[in-house]
Formats: structure tokens, C-alpha cells, sequence
């Protein structure tokens, strides 16, 4: 676990439960006889989360986030560092290894617009890259059969809340609006698969999915409206950029802030 | 009934009108009834949140009454509860869990995972804690799960 990246409340209260359970001043703590075990276990009692280690990855427990995630890529996943494991009415149930990041929570609630609450489960990096690591044999399992008769993946969507959000290139835009899709209404997540996987051509795949939903909540700016100036795609991926680069500007104020 | 159960009793009742000011008391005394037949059967212990869910009317009652626990309590959600199988066969824990429905999900030098169904419930987990505690006691950390799956684990007891 890379302690740089959790903050610094959260690291001293897991530091400071330890000296505590050893029986020391947290000033004279030698956090380096601190070892994994100890520190991620400090760290789930201070957030009040479940630890998942490797040995907790049982049939069971794979079974759990194979539902939810069935639908998700797992390269995003891994980009984004959680695995959707259950949900219970309004209450989403990620397995992250940093809990504490709002990016994480913002992508969760922007893709899971059903859910209102997210709850962690702890997973040390090197855990959760075992759960990912059964998720794409899972995922490249089930699309053995699909191969056969060639079916082209659907491209990875940008991500409007990116941790390096990158431009939308004019290429990713349609030529048209298909007309024979209704766009969605959400921005998808860089975890969303289009909602029928392998019917949609990768260049009309969920890279596209966040200039179409804006031009869908334009009015759908391709067409005239009485004469009035009509809004160019060019003026449309430089709207939804700069759309783009005012979230992660305001994301990374209340980062900043939290910390 | 015993604290933990009252506060939920309480909650419960009152979100889910699950009885009115005058038959209130009633349905607590079914709750204890029914807590001291367990006892006397020596089987697990019916939470709260599970005589309420069965008295909730229909079943997406009942799985709304969980969701609200859920929701409204700060303590995160396991799905799949298993007793830690070096547990299994430790009759003093099942003694101490089937008490106060909980199941050990994870129990290492450092850190102990209870599973229960009260977020207002620290007598149970303090139990089982003590009884796991060697010198150095393990963090304790508590989640949440549906009472038919923390009963379908307790079961693992030998």
C-alpha cells in the first residue's frame, strides 16, 4: 500500500490505533516495523470497513462482483481502482483500495444513478489487482464465443470525471447522430459498456456517448430550428471540453480541500 | 429485551409503522417471547431486524426495512457471510455468536470482521471480541447483512 496516497488524517489515526494497540506514544511508533498486514488491517478499523485479502476471494464472493461488473470493462475498473460488489436499494457496495478518493465515489454515483450511497470494502492494491485479474479471465471467457463470429469490442468511453481528463478528439464525434438509438441522457462512466455490447461500432461506441448526450440535451443542434444559429460539432466537442476540464478543475478544489 | 434491540425496535416501528402507540408494547413482548424460546431451543437468537421484516407484510416491505438499516447505519455490507473456518468448531464462539447473531467473518492476530444485523448492537460484538482477544487484541470491525444469510452461516458451527 502506497501510504502517499491516503491522507494524512486517515494515515495518522491508522499509525495512532497502532501505537495504541501496541501499548506506545504514537510519537515514538517505529512505523517501520509496521508491516502490510498490520497497517491495512489498522487502516479498515479506521475508515470501519471490511478488509477483502487474497484468500477472501472465494467462488462466492467472485460470483457477487460478477454480477454487478458484468456490464463494466474491466480496463476501466482497474483505471479506476474499485469493483462493484453488491447492491441493496440505494446503497451501491464498492471492494476499492482508496476508499477515501472522491473521484472514485463521483464515477460510482454518475454511473449507478440509482444508487444515492456508496459503501467500501478495503482491498490492499495488490488484492484487488488479483480480483481484477480474475475478472478479466471471466470477461475474456465470455467473450470467446463472440469471437468466432467477429464482433468488433466497443472502444473504452473517456471519462467526463477523469483524474487526466483527455480532449475528445473530432474524430470520436459521429458524423450524425444515429437515428436509430436513443442517446443517453447520463454522460456515461469510462466503465460503461454500450448498453447492447458488440452491436454498435466502435466508432459509435460509449467514446461518443458524452458528445451525444449533449447534443440530445442541445435539442439536437444537427437540426435547424427557425433559423435560428445552429451550434457546430466543432462548437459542440469544444463546449463539452471545456465542460470536461471545469469538473476536474472543480474535483481537484475539494481534493485539495479534503486533504 | 436487551438494549441494542430496543433502539432498533424503535426505529423500525416508528419508519415503518409496524405498530401503533397502543399495540407497541405487544408486539416487544412477542419480540421477547419469541427471544426466549430461541434461547430455551438453544438455537440462534432472532434479531430485531429479522422479527420485523417478518412482520413486515410482504417480502419488498421486508427488503425495504433492510435497506433502510442499511442506509441509515454507518457500518459498511457483506454479502456472502461465512464463518472463518478456524472458527468452526470453537464452542465457546458459537456459544457467543449464536447469542447475539453474528458470524466471525475474518479473525487474524490483527483484525476481527463481525457480521450482524444491528448497527446499534456493540454488546455482541464486544463479546465475541473479548473472547478473541489474546495479547494483543485485533482491530475490531463490524458490516452488515440480511438475517436469513447470517443464519445460513451460523449453521457452519460444528
Amino acid at each position: 500500500m502506497n501510504t502517499a496516497e491516503i491522507p494524512n488524517q486517515t494515515l495518522n489515526e491508522a499509525y495512532y490505533a497502532i501505537a495504541e494497540r501496541r501499548g506506545v506514544k504514537p510519537a515514538s511508533l517505529d512505523r517501520q516495523t509496521v508491516d502490510e498486514a498490520e497497517f491495512m488491517a489498522a487502516l479498515a478499523y479506521v475508515l470501519g470497513i471490511p478488509l477483502v485479502e487474497p484468500a477472501d476471494l472465494t467462488g462466492a464472493l467472485l460470483a457477487e462482483c460478477g454480477r454487478l461488473t458484468a456490464e463494466l470493462e474491466t480496463a476501466a475498473l482497474m483505471e479506476y481502482k474499485f469493483v462493484p460488489l453488491a447492491r441493496r436499494g440505494e446503497t451501491l457496495v464498492v471492494i476499492s483500495s482508496c476508499p477515501w478518493d472522491p473521484i472514485t465515489t463521483e464515477v460510482l454515483l454518475g454511473y449507478f444513478q440509482q444508487c444515492s450511497q456508496i459503501k467500501f470494502v478495503l482491498a490492499s492494491p495488490h488484492c484487488l489487482q488479483a480480483l481484477f485479474d480474475h475478472l478479466q479471465k471471466a470477461e475474456a471467457k465470455n467473450q470467446e464465443p463472440a469471437a468466432a463470429g467477429y464482433m468488433p469490442k466497443p472502444l473504452l468511453a473517456q471519462a467526463m470525471v477523469s483524474p487526466s481528463p483527455s480532449v475528445i478528439p473530432a474524430s470520436a464525434v459521429p458524423a450524425a447522430a444515429p437515428t436509430d438509438q436513443q442517446p443517453s441522457s447520463v454522460v456515461m462512466p469510462p466503465a460503461a459498456r454500450p448498453p447492447v455490447a458488440g452491436k454498435i461500432p466502435a466508432s459509435q461506441g460509449p467514446a461518443t456517448a458524452a458528445p451525444a448526450a449533449f447534443a440530445a440535451g442541445m435539442g439536437s443542434p444537427a437540426q435547424p430550428t427557425g433559423g435560428a444559429p445552429m451550434l457546430t460539432q466543432a462548437d459542440i466537442i469544444h463546449l463539452v471540453n471545456t465542460l470536461a476540464l471545469e469538473i476536474q478543475r472543480l474535483l481537484q478544489q475539494k481534493t485539495r480541500r479534503s486533504l | 429485551m436487551n438494549t441494542p434491540s430496543r433502539k432498533q425496535f424503535m426505529e423500525l416501528t416508528t419508519h415503518f409503522r409496524l405498530a401503533t402507540e397502543a399495540t407497541k408494547e405487544a408486539l416487544a413482548s412477542e419480540y421477547d417471547q419469541v427471544v426466549q424460546q430461541d434461547a430455551e431451543a438453544k438455537r440462534p437468537i432472532t434479531p430485531m431486524l429479522e422479527f420485523c421484516m417478518q412482520r413486515a407484510g410482504t417480502s419488498e416491505r421486508a427488503e425495504a426495512i433492510f435497506n433502510h438499516v442499511l442506509k441509515s447505519s454507518r457500518i459498511s455490507y457483506w454479502p456472502n457471510p461465512e464463518v472463518a473456518p478456524h472458527l468452526r468448531n470453537n464452542q465457546e464462539i458459537k456459544a457467543a455468536c449464536s447469542r447475539h447473531f453474528l458470524v466471525p467473518l475474518k479473525a487474524t492476530e490483527q483484525l476481527l470482521v463481525l457480521c450482524g444485523c444491528n448497527p446499534h448492537d456493540a454488546e455482541g460484538p464486544g463479546a465475541v471480541w473479548q473472547k478473541l482477544a489474546g495479547s494483543k487484541a485485533p482491530f475490531p470491525v463490524v458490516v452488515l447483512s440480511e438475517p436469513e444469510r447470517i443464519r445460513k452461516a451460523l449453521m457452519q458451527f460444528e
